[in-house]
């Protein structure tokens, strides 16, 4: 078993799309993207959002260090309508940084810009060294 | 481990031995655990690393930085002198501190230097560790999660941790400890025996490999004895005609 960590951030109320800034009880301050050490595996085991509609996108970048770096969607988590949706992933979304120059983000895309939250639980475990 | 030997927390239980080797000097110290003085009492809640940041609040490691070396301070506020910035410190020759530190999350590099100022992990005998950011040097040499350590009378260890994330991290420790009261077992027979693995004991590699006077100090002003080699399995007759005298003065 790994670090579990929980993040959260939510949309800012006026804008359709947008990046979250991930805050979290370990950080000293939000983040908009996670890049782990090199050699780390991170699973994302569950995913909460909440408030209006949204989609939440996990996106992905080979090279975070690089000016633009581009980032490629992974998975996402549809919350159709105001309410809220719990997904606790059996088969969790798996991240993998082979070169410490991996990282992850979350962004949101909605129909009308509106209040979201979203919280993911995620796992930070060195692989291969059991 | 065998539970005869240690507990539920992993700590010797009382009358049984603990087997020290020094890979530096190919010697090994024996020790036999007279008594658990906290037993059942183990936890220091130790709160944030002792380590500040200029900008940041005690204990928060920033992205993609490395402390310096630091030593767990007093954390009681009751130690004093050298204690009072290294709470592990002491200079009882019958006081042997086993912990458990276990700093969170499990998401930085953890580099010690025993005692301060010598690296002693090195790649191939040839490599020393690095915490700068971003330097291959700092990629081994380096521990996750719980680290354990021996705590020995008369020197001082050196705490390094790495962030290798891009996340600010708030920091907690929590160790886990055992102070013994140990004796060194007089009988030679019994400690080649020890040495053989006839007997049950503990065995803890201290990370060293290479020699510092504090430890030959620990033998000659602490201890009052001489280091015993990791004798051979065939050196029986060599052991038993050389241990008596390396441990006869022994304080302990």
């Amino acid at each position: 078993m790994g670090e579990v960590i929980t993040f959260y951030g939510e949309t800012d109320g006026s804008s359709t799309t947008g990046t979250f800034d991930l805050n979290s009880d370990v950080l000293h301050s939000a983040v908009s993207y996670i890049r782990p050490d090199r050699g780390m595996r991170v699973k994302i085991w569950a995913a909460l959002i909440s408030g209006a509609a949204c989609t939440v996108f996990v996106e992905q970048t080979e090279d975070v260090t690089e000016s633009t770096p581009t980032y490629k969607k992974i998975a996402a988590f549809h919350l159709s309508s105001e309410g809220q949706l719990h997904l606790d992933e059996r088969h969790a979304v798996e991240l993998f940084s082979r070169d410490g120059k991996q990282a992850f983000r979350l962004t949101w895309s909605q129909s009308a810009a509106a209040k979201s939250y979203v919280m993911i639980k995620c796992e930070f475990e060195y692989s291969g060294v059991e | 481990m065998s539970e005869r030997v240690i507990d539920r927390y992993g700590f010797v239980r009382e009358g049984e031995h603990i087997i020290v080797v020094l890979p530096a000097y190919n010697a090994i110290i024996p020790f036999r655990v007279r008594s658990v003085d906290n037993k059942e009492t183990h936890w220091i809640n130790y709160g944030p690393v002792p380590y500040q940041f200029s900008g940041y609040p005690q204990g928060v490691i920033p992205g993609s930085q490395s402390t310096s070396g630091f030593k767990f301070s007093d954390v009681t506020g009751m130690l004093t002198g050298e204690q009072s910035t290294d709470m592990f410190y002491h200079k009882k020759e019958d006081l042997l501190i086993h912990a458990y530190i276990d700093i969170r999350p499990h998401l930085f590099r953890i580099y010690r230097e025993i005692p301060t100022g010598t690296k002693q992990t090195r790649y191939l005998r040839t490599v020393t560790f690095t915490t700068t950011v971003g330097q291959n040097t700092s990629l081994f040499g380096y521990t996750v999660g719980v680290v354990e350590q021996f705590f020995f009378p008369n020197f001082h260890i050196d705490w390094f941790i790495h962030n290798a994330t891009n996340m600010d991290l708030k920091t907690n420790v929590m160790i886990k400890y055992a102070e013994y009261t140990v004796e060194i077992p007089r009988d030679p027979e019994f400690i080649f025996n020890l040495m053989l693995r006839k007997y049950p004991a503990y065995w803890y590699t201290l990370p060293i490999q290479t020699k510092f006077t504090e430890m030959d100090r620990l033998f000659s002003e602490i201890y009052d004895m001489e280091m015993i080699p990791f004798y051979k399995t065939y050196e029986k007759e060599r052991a038993l005609r050389e241990i008596p005298e390396k441990i006869k003065k022994a304080k302990i």
